[in-house]
């Protein structure tokens, strides 16, 4: 299955990776007004950890065996057995944190989203963008220090 | 091949899907004793206080069975198990063979005989059905009061669904503070002050004695010390012991648990077993344990299916781990956080600023342990980094930093964990 | 800012950032190699120390709102028509530190740039033009000595044995730039385009990496004052050895690699200590004569048993057609002559801006000289020096050379926008600097696609114009000076160049 791989030795620390995520995943899908008016705030699904003179951009790795599935309370995060890919269905999520706690990779983070009145704290994972061909932290990274691939 | 899993939750639902991924022809039947569809049992205190409604109960999508070519046959017990057969028997006498046999038959309350708790009023709490039951309770009574027997994660996740439904609630711990499983002590005080900041009374150090009822209606709790407590509903939440009953005169070895080999075989050929009904090898420990959480339970049941479908899988061992809430602040507890004894290698690392507390536990170079409140971010690498039994003691300065991640460990480890598919 | 010495506080640029636009990424704090851009997490708000920004543009390309604009600071000084800002900026900036100003690129002051005032002809009705994409087009080029005359026997196979030739697919080269002066991805950057193009890349005088080995049937290895990294292995992996006389941007004086460059990857391949300067004299101290460039040129030729063509690169100074014609004589199969726009990745300023000359006026007169002594083909001719498009290419072909020699462009295609802080080791593009958080700025897959793109792009060009010219083989282009004319020039200007006036 392809996912996106982190290339450490490449990775400028330029966060771009996590501005396109979290444009990706707005209302508007535009970067400012994605920051700047959308109401709750949409948050990247990659991290970009940085040590300089290190950085690495990091998320969900759809594992085969999902330790995240594994620990989910109520089944919000499944294994999509057509492509593998591990979802996460926000409106389900309990925000228990279960899943925070199992990734081995520290992949999952926290969003706001906003069911009916109420605003809820869920988990927030990478989807490697499904209205995508090639995820938006892929086509932003500037040094192809994200690469989109399939390593068996 | 005939499959048949006992039990319809965690430990069946992940051994149904290893093995429909296994075997495409393989006949599946699930046999559960609760009439339901497949739903998250750690969530029924959250659908009790009205949380969440009834969709976000079921654990897999309604075309669960179908997609999995199960055949559900809920709302059905198993009595008993012949080996020598290859069949198990229900509550009205139906048999069912099997080529290969999962028991997930998880926990049971444990229900000491305290005086007086025959009757209405007392409740256990690890069911749908308790939950719907207790909340028609409370829900029937003007200014209801209630005391909880057990300062567990249980007890205490159904005081707050109380709570939150307008309950007056006790909890009463026979322990000095309150989750002893899962917290230190100063985590655990914390913890307690939520709770009573949050109008709930706690007791701890103390235990009811005797259950009062004039009329057969509860009317209070007599403490082991003498002190009563005024209510109407007791919850009986001391803790869940592995549910074993039926299985007597089958064959199948027993200690606390279920005993199962690193791949949830039992001693009897055929015939597995996974979730909080065995007892299997503690990572940490390095000896069989009953380790009664989700994690435990959906690993056991996915090895158990894939090797009952001929894929054999290796238990890598259990570690225990859970993360909850309390009205609104969060914790999370993996594997051990007390240092069980000071002079046996044992180390440990905290951090404390303002409302988060971090603390981590290290034996011989080694992480065992993190706890932390009020911070959730990317806690899960700890996990990785016990599970890699790697040596920390280089990097404990970084170890409980806000932004701890993979670039302070080994690039080896790095490059091992997130190059390669995960 | 404070504790600022008022008297050297003039600073170049401005970064202009529309706070309403920026959201906060931090792009450009950590893009910024000067520490101009900052966040401030109390006001959670990214602010800029202008006097830090050397209008690199990093910043303001990687901002994903476009909110920054990098403009040249509005502060101004009276107008002078004398006294230019930059005059008066170095002057303080000297009275302050007392120190000779390092600067890094090529001479950047407002010379006559000849290459603006050639134009090239073209085939109208009595001539047919070709279509490049229909017709064979040569673009294939030999550098090395060309026997004055061949022998061919019975059959038609030439007997005559020729010197040893580099192989060009393109009459374009990749200039000399040391690996410390740019980093190790920057040389594979160039390694592998040169390899992809069928041209080659010259080490310059920082030695070959070993793990650059690969690339050495595409690699000018240079010998240049300091020696560094000189062993017979280094010669025997190049394709053809260079020595390194002069370099355009600093004609007669030596290399300075600063010891905080020197780090473990270049010590090892200069064979120097780590942290130590790496310093080049100015002169040889075996060459003080053409007899001696001789002696050395025979020493290589030796140590490689004639089987690789020996270059030897000068600056292009005044009396550059003399020099060239003794380098000639001396036994060089290559002559490169860098012009005074040449880069570099450190010199003096005042050295840069005012010392040699265009290379333009060079080549001609060295083309010019070597014709009249009948030895122009004992040497091929390589040009540097501010080549930045395939018209300067093909002009400078016209004029006389064989090919030509690119770094500034190069290092452009991979990010470079001129700053020219090249000598501060600090490049926010990655290329100047061994610093591994900067270097990486550099990824050499895409750094080699892009050179390739760019050679490819300039190559097709070449053949359009000589398309345009009826010619269908570059080689039929070399110093044809017939086919440019000159605009805008004196009769003198037209006379060093060789070329007559447009309408004549
Ligand atoms: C309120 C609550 C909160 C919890 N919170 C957490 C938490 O936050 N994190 C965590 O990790 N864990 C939590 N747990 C524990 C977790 O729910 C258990 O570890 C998990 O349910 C174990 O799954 P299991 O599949 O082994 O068994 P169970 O979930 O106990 O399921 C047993 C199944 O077997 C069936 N069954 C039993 N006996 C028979 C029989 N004789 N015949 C037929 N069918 C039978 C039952 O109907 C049921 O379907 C919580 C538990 C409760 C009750
Ligand atoms: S969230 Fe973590 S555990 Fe889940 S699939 Fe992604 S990387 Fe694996
Ligand atoms: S693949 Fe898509 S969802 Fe995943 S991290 Fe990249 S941009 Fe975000
Ligand atoms: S976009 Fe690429 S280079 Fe920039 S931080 Fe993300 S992974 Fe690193
Ligand atoms: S990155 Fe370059 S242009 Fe931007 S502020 Fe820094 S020095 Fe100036
Ligand atoms: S790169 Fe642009 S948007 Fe990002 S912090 Fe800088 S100015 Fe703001």
């Amino acid at each position: 299955m392809k996912v996106v791989y982190p290339r450490e030795q490449w990775c400028v620390a330029c966060n771009l990776c996590e501005v396109a995520c979290m444009t990706e995943h707005s209302k508007t899908k535009d970067p400012l007004k994605a920051y700047r008016t959308e109401k709750p705030r949409p948050v990247s699904r990659t991290r970009v950890e940085y040590r300089p003179p290190l950085a690495i951009s990091i998320m969900c790795r759809h594992c085969a065996e999902a330790e995240c599935v594994e620990a989910c309370k109520n089944g919000s995060l499944t294994r999509n057995e057509v492509t593998g890919r591990i979802e996460l269905d926000q409106d389900k999520c309990l925000g228990c944190w279960m899943c925070i706690m199992a990734c081995p990779y520290g992949a999952i983070g926290q969003v706001t989203r906003p069911v009916g009145q109420e605003e809820r704290r869920v988990a927030n994972k990478c989807d490697l963008c499904p209205d995508r061909e090639v995820p938006a932290c892929v086509s932003a990274c500037p040094n192809r220090a994200l690469v989109f691939e399939d390593r068996g | 091949m005939k499959y048949v899993i006992i039990g319809n939750s965690y430990a069946g639902v992940f051994a149904i899907e290893a093995i429909s991924r296994l075997d495409a022809g393989g006949a599946i039947t699930v046999i559960s004793r609760e009439p339901y569809h497949v739903y998250a049992r750690a969530a029924i205190h959250e659908y009790m206080d009205g949380a969440i409604g009834e969709s976000r109960m079921y654990y897999r999508d309604k075309d669960f069975y179908e997609r999995n070519r199960v055949t559900a046959m809920l709302g059905r017990t198993v009595t008993q198990i012949l080996p020598e057969q290859h069949r198990v028997v229900l509550d009205d006498g139906q048999k069912v063979d099997y080529d290969r046999l999962m028991i997930g038959a998880g926990g049971v309350p444990i229900t000491p005989p305290i005086e007086g708790s025959k009757g209405p009023g007392m409740f256990t709490f690890t069911t749908w059905d308790d939950a719907k039951a207790l909340r028609d309770w409370v829900k029937a009574r003007k200014t209801p009061k209630a005391v909880v027997i057990g300062g567990g994660l249980i007890g205490l996740q159904c005081a707050e669904g109380l709570k939150h439904m307008g309950v007056d609630v006790t909890v009463v711990e026979l322990a000095d503070y309150v989750l002893v499983k899962a917290l230190d002590r100063f985590a655990a005080l914390r913890v307690q002050q939520w709770l009573r900041d949050n109008g709930l009374n706690v007791v701890t150090g103390n235990t009811v004695a005797s259950v009062s009822r004039v009329k057969g209606a509860i009317t209070g709790v007599k403490l082991k010390g003498g002190e009563r407590l005024k209510c109407d509903t007791v919850v009986l939440s001391i803790g869940v012991r592995p549910n074993t009953g039926f299985l007597e005169g089958s064959g199948i070895k027993v200690d606390r648990g279920i005993m199962v080999d690193n791949s949830m075989q039992t001693n009897i050929r055929d015939v597995f077993a996974a979730g909080d009904v065995t007892e299997a090898e503690d990572f940490l420990r390095k000896r069989p344990e009953v380790i009664p959480i989700i994690p435990v339970a959906t690993m056991q049941g996915r090895i158990a299916g894939s090797t009952m479908a001929g894929r054999k899988e290796v238990y890598p061992g259990g570690l225990s781990q859970s993360a909850f809430q309390f009205f609104g602040k969060s914790v999370i507890s993996i594997g051990n956080v007390i240092s069980i004894d000071k002079n046996g290698g044992f180390e440990e690392i905290i951090s404390e600023d303002g409302e988060v507390y971090k603390k981590a536990v290290l034996r011989d170079g080694m992480l065992v342990g993190v706890l932390s409140m009020n911070f959730v971010t990317r806690i899960g690498i700890y996990n990785s980094i016990i599970r890699s039994r790697m040596n920390v003691s280089g990097i404990k300065d970084k170890l409980l930093a806000d932004n701890f991640g993979f670039l302070d460990l080994p690039k080896e480890f790095r490059d091992e964990m997130l190059t390669k598919p995960g | 800012m404070l504790y600022k010495n008022p008297y050297n506080n003039y600073f170049d640029y401005v970064v202009q950032r529309d706070l309403d636009k920026c959201i906060r990424c931090k792009a450009c704090v950590a893009q910024c190699s000067y520490g101009a851009n900052f966040y401030d997490a109390d006001r959670d708000v990214i602010y800029s120390t202008d006097a830090n920004c050397v209008g690199c543009m990093r910043c303001s390309t990687f901002c994903p709102t476009d909110c920054i604009r990098i403009v040249r600071n509005p502060d101004t000084f009276r107008p002078n028509a004398n006294w230019k800002d930059n005059n008066m900026k170095d002057l303080y900036k000297q009275a302050g530190t007392g120190g000779i100003i390092i600067t890094g690129m090529g001479n950047d002051k407002p010379y006559t740039n000849y290459w603006e005032h050639m134009v090239i002809d073209a085939c109208q009705v009595t001539n047919p033009s070709i279509d490049p994409l229909r017709e064979p087009m040569e673009l294939r080029t030999f550098l090395g000595r060309k026997p004055d005359r061949i022998e061919i026997d019975k059959k038609g196979d030439m007997t005559t044995k020729l010197a040893p030739q580099l192989v060009l697919e393109t009459p374009i080269m990749f200039s000399a730039m040391s690996y410390g002066s740019i980093n190790y991805n920057v040389c594979e950057s160039v390694a592998r385009a040169a390899k992809e193009l069928g041209t080659y890349w010259n080490t310059g005088e920082g030695g070959l990496p070993k793990t650059l080995y690969q690339y050495g049937e595409r690699t000018i290895v240079q010998c240049a004052s300091g020696r560094f990294g000189v062993s017979p292995e280094y010669l025997g992996a190049g394709a053809a050895i260079e020595i390194k006389i002069g370099q355009g941007a600093k004609p007669g004086i030596g290399g300075h690699l600063p010891g905080e460059k020197v780090l473990e990857g270049i010590s090892e391949t200069r064979m120097i200590p780590v942290g130590t300067d790496a310093i080049s004299p100015a002169p040889h101290h075996d060459i003080y004569s053409i007899e001696d460039l001789k002696q050395l040129i025979y020493a290589l030729k030796e140590a490689t048993h004639y089987e690789k063509p020996v270059s030897v690169k000068i600056a292009a100074v005044h009396n550059v057609a003399a020099i060239a014609s003794g380098i000639a004589r001396a036994g060089a199969d290559i002559i490169a002559i860098d012009g005074f726009r040449g880069g570099t990745g450190a010199a003096p300023k005042a050295i840069r801006d005012n010392v040699g000359i265009p290379i333009e006026v060079a080549i001609a007169a060295v083309d010019e000289r070597l014709r009249q002594e009948g030895i122009r083909n004992a040497v091929s001719l390589v040009a540097a020096g501010g080549f930045r498009s395939s018209s300067d290419v093909i002009k400078a072909i016209a004029l006389g050379a064989d090919a030509v020699y690119i770094a500034t462009s190069a290092l452009m295609s991979l990010g470079c926008t001129l700053c020219q802080q090249c000598h501060r080791g600090r490049c926010a593009w990655g290329i100047t600097t061994n610093d591994p958080e900067l270097a990486k700025r550099v990824n050499p897959e895409i750094g080699a696609e892009r050179l390739v793109n760019l050679i490819q792009a300039w190559s097709n060009e070449i053949k359009e114009m000589l398309g345009l010219m009826g010619i269908n083989c570059i080689e039929s282009l070399k110093g044809n000076r017939d086919r440019l004319r000159g605009v805008g020039l004196s009769e003198v200007e037209l006379t060093a160049l060789g070329i007559q006036q447009a309408g004549m």
